[in-house]
Parts: structure tokens; sequence; C-alpha cells
């Protein structure tokens, strides 16, 4: 072949081959099994396609090159990431990663997720993350034994729902921001209002089409399956982690328009009480951390625009077959919102409650200390 | 919830944006090249449907199209043509109509327009993989 991309292109079936010996030679508990089957088989076809690479007849001309070489990079990010990831995870798979896979599955069933459960690893250096195409969840390792960031799961579940399901649901909610921020362009242009206006209403309206959308969903998907818990989840991740709950970021919206949002699909699934509770503590939050809203943000979060997602959403989702949040039908979202309420009512109990709670939750899915 | 699943989003639509484009392109530069037909008509309008969503994104349409484009594309791509974005616009709408036609040789102008947004794509990909590691 004599190219540059030739010497690179054995290294990777080299790392190919390894990564498939590795997955085909692993004992894994029976949780992980499906999970090691699938991984196994993606290295193995990618090995087959580095291999294909290697020889096809046109590799080394010159007007194939730079396809040659993005096929290149795709299979190599491949190779890293189920070495970073589903490797790393299933030759570690401890009692906390069998536990919290049982978890995620319980999760899956109670709103019928519609695919095969993610497993869960509990080696998370980044808080709750999904790796949507490796079916694997990454949580940090304290969460095996502690129940108020389980609503997240709902949350990283609805990476895998967004993706998997454009069309169903990513398609017409970027349809609803679209017609919004173009009502809202011809109206700022009708009535005058200066270029600058004009342009941030654009600079937002691409913001919401990029990964705001895609989190403001997720989020929506956690409440319409938890109820309110995912909502205290949220608040409780604001008051660890927010530095202001009023900034406009590129990668996540502003974390009051999540609420926001939140306590409007909480209104959709569930009686006015819960929703005016978390409003009252939302403000108080924002009070306590001297939180002032800022004359952008309704510009880049209209209330209209959130109402009208929310309501939009939930409509997707029921269209999808998802099962909405409704109590006593729901085991694990109650476990959670139970945890919640017990959380609030008896702070200074509540760590025995949840280690009680925990250790039942073990026995019943066999998980047993 | 952490930046990272953001990301693994962006990078797989991203990625598969990139890969779609990169596979079609290969089939039309062998069609080409051993003048056989490996260039199928179900690429032909995979990538038809890939260019006009390019373009209805880049005009702000406000149907999102069925292939999703990732925002991260869009905005490189306004990046590359600011200047001359309505040019770049007709180029799309041209090479769109040019690669609908069943069973006609795909022209150079359309190649090289498919080799950019796939460079794009290729490239945002890559941008979200490396961020997700903070290298």
């Amino acid at each position: 072949m004599g190219h540059v991309l030739e010497p690179l292109l054995h290294d990777l079936a080299e790392r190919f081959r390894f990564l498939e010996e590795e997955l085909r030679r692993m004992t894994v508990p029976p949780e992980a099994e499906a999970s090691r089957q699938q991984i196994h088989q993606l290295a193995a076809r990618a090995k087959l396609s580095v291999e294909g690479v290697l020889a096809d007849p046109d590799v080394s001309r010159p007007e194939f090159a730079k396809n040659f070489y993005h096929t290149f990079k795709r299979l190599s990010e491949l190779a890293q990431a189920i070495d970073e990831g589903p490797l790393f995870s299933l030759s570690r798979f401890r009692d906390e990663d069998r536990f919290l896979t049982k978890v995620v599955a319980a999760v899956c069933r109670d709103f019928q997720f519609p695919d095969e459960p993610p497993i869960c690893g509990a080696m998370s250096a980044q808080y709750y993350c999904a790796m949507t195409e490796m079916n694997l969840i990454l949580v940090p390792q304290g969460e095996a034994t502690h129940l108020l960031g389980w609503p997240d799961f709902y949350h990283e579940l609805g990476h895998f729902i967004v993706l998997r399901n454009e069309s169903a649901v990513l398609v017409p909610l970027m349809d609803l921001v679209a017609h919004h921020f173009a009502q809202g362009i011809d109206e700022a242009r009708r009535t005058g209002r200066p270029e600058k206006a004009i342009e941030e209403l654009k600079t937002f309206r691409d913001l919401w089409l990029g990964d705001w959308i895609v989190e403001f969903a997720c989020d929506l998907l956690a409440t319409f399956a938890t109820g309110y818990s995912f909502a205290w989840e949220n608040l409780r991740l604001c008051a660890r982690m927010s530095t202001d709950v009023y900034a406009i970021v590129k990668s996540h919206p502003a974390d009051a328009a999540r609420a926001e949002l939140i306590v409007e699909m909480v209104s959709l699934i569930l009686d006015g009480k819960e929703k005016e509770f978390l409003e009252d503590r939302w403000s108080e939050l924002v009070a306590t951390v001297g939180a002032a809203e800022p004359q952008l943000f309704r510009a880049a979060f209209p209330k209209t625009l959130l109402r009208d997602l929310a309501k939009k959403t939930k409509e997707c989702f029921e269209a999808l077959g998802l099962k909405a949040y409704s109590a006593g039908q729901c085991p694990m979202a109650d476990l959670l919102n139970d945890a919640w309420k017990y959380f609030q009512s008896h702070p200074e109990s509540y760590a025995d409650w949840e280690r009680a709670q925990i250790g039942e939750l073990r026995q019943k899915v066999g998980i047993n200390d | 919830m952490s930046d990272v699943s953001a990301l693994s989003h962006e990078y797989r639509t991203s990625a598969k944006l990139a890969e779609e484009l990169n596979s079609g392109i290969i089939a039309i530069k062998k069609a080409r090249l051993h003048r056989r037909s490996e260039f199928t008509e179900e690429q032909r309008r995979q990538l038809t449907n890939t260019l006009e969503a390019v373009r209805s994104r880049l005009a702000n349409e406000e149907k999102t199209p069925a292939v999703i484009v990732p925002q991260e594309v869009v905005t490189r791509l306004v990046e590359r043509h600011r200047s001359k974005l309505a040019y770049f616009l007709e180029d799309l709408t041209e090479a769109a109509a040019a690669l609908s036609r069943p069973s006609t040789p795909v022209e150079d102008f359309v190649v090289h327009l498919l080799d950019e947004i796939c460079d794009v794509a290729d490239q945002t990909a890559s941008s979200m993989f490396r961020r997700m590691r903070r290298r």
C-alpha cells in the first residue's frame, strides 16, 4: 500500500483483535451478559471493517485518501470508546454494578422503556453520564448506597430515547422551537426592534436547536416518568453545583429554565399542590443564593415556549408508548418519591430509613451483602 | 446530567452524518473510477435528503428535516460561508436537484460539496470526541 494510513490501519486492526478477544473470553455476571455479547459483536464487526479497508484496492489512491482517513477516525474512536467504556466497566463488574444494573432495569420497566435496558457501572468521575452507543450508564461509586440521586437515571435514559427516536421526539420538538423563534424574529422586525435584539434571538434559537433541546427533553422524560422526585433532585443538584442559576451557556440550558420546565411537566401529570410547593422551594433557593433574573433570560426562555414544549413532549412520549408516572403503579418511582418525601420531613433519620430501603431492595433483586 | 451525555449525543449525531456521507462519497468515487454501478439508488436518495436537510437548516426553515443535522455542523458551515451564504444555499439546491435524478452520473461539483459537508461533520465529531475526554 505504501500510504500513511497503512501502518495506522494495521495498528487499529490489532486493537480490535485485542478488544474482540478480551470480550470473547470475559466471564461476567448474568446481568451483564447481554451487554458483553453486544459489545463483542460490535468489536468483531469493526475488526472486519478495518480489514476490509486494508484489503480495498483503492485505499492508496489520492482521491480516496481523505475518505478512508475519515473511516479510520470513526473506527479509532469506536475502539477507544469500547476500551474506556464497556471493556473497562465489564472487566471490573462488581456487586454494586450488578445491583445498579438491576435498578436501571426496574426503572426501565416502570415507564416501559422500549429497548434493552443499559447496564450501569458505578465508576464515574463525571457524575451521571450516558454512553448511548455502548448501552452504558456510568454513575459515581457512592450511588449504589444512596437513593436521592436515582431520579437522574431517568434523565440519562432520556438520552437513549431521544437519540434512538429522533423523528418521533426530536423533530417535532425542534419544529416547535423553530416556529416559536421564527415568529419572535418576525415580530421583532415588524416592530422595528434593533438588529442586536434580532441577532440575540437567532443566537438563542441556535442554542435551543443544539444541545438545549436534548437536555430539556431528557429533563421532561425524567419528570414524566418519576413525578416530583426528579424535580427535587434537580433542585438539590442546582443547590450543590450551580454557579449562576440564570447563566446562559452552550451545553446546558439555564438551571432556572430547567426548573421552570420541570414544574410545567409536574403540573401536567400531578395535582396543583405539588407544583406550588416546588415553585415555593425554588424561589426560596433563588433568594438564598441571591440570584436575580437578567433581562435577557426571558428572551432566551419564553414562558409560552416552555409551556408548549412540556405539552408537546408529553404527547411525543405517550405516542411512543412510554408510561407517565402514576402513584402506586410505578414501584421504582414510588420508592424515589417516598424517599424524597421522607428526606424532607425527617432529614435527621433519613439515612437509617434509606439504608433499610436499599437493604430491602437488594434482597428483592437478589443481590445480598 | 454531566456534559458527557450531551457531548456523547452530539458526537453520535455528527459521527452518523459523517459516516453516511463518507460511505456515499466512496461509492460515488468507486463508481466513477471503475465505471461500475457501486452507487445505489438508495444511497443516492439518502445523500439527496441529506443535502436538502443541510440546506433547510442553513436557511433556517421552520420545518425540521427528517435527517438530523447537528447544530454544530450548521454553525461551522455558516462560519465558512458567512459572506456568501446565499450562493452556498443555491449550490446546495442545485446539487440536491442534480443528485435526485436517477441513474445519471454524479457531477464533480456535487462530489466537492458532499466532501465539504462530510469534512465539517467529521471535524465536529472529532471535536466532540475530544471534548468528552477533555484533551
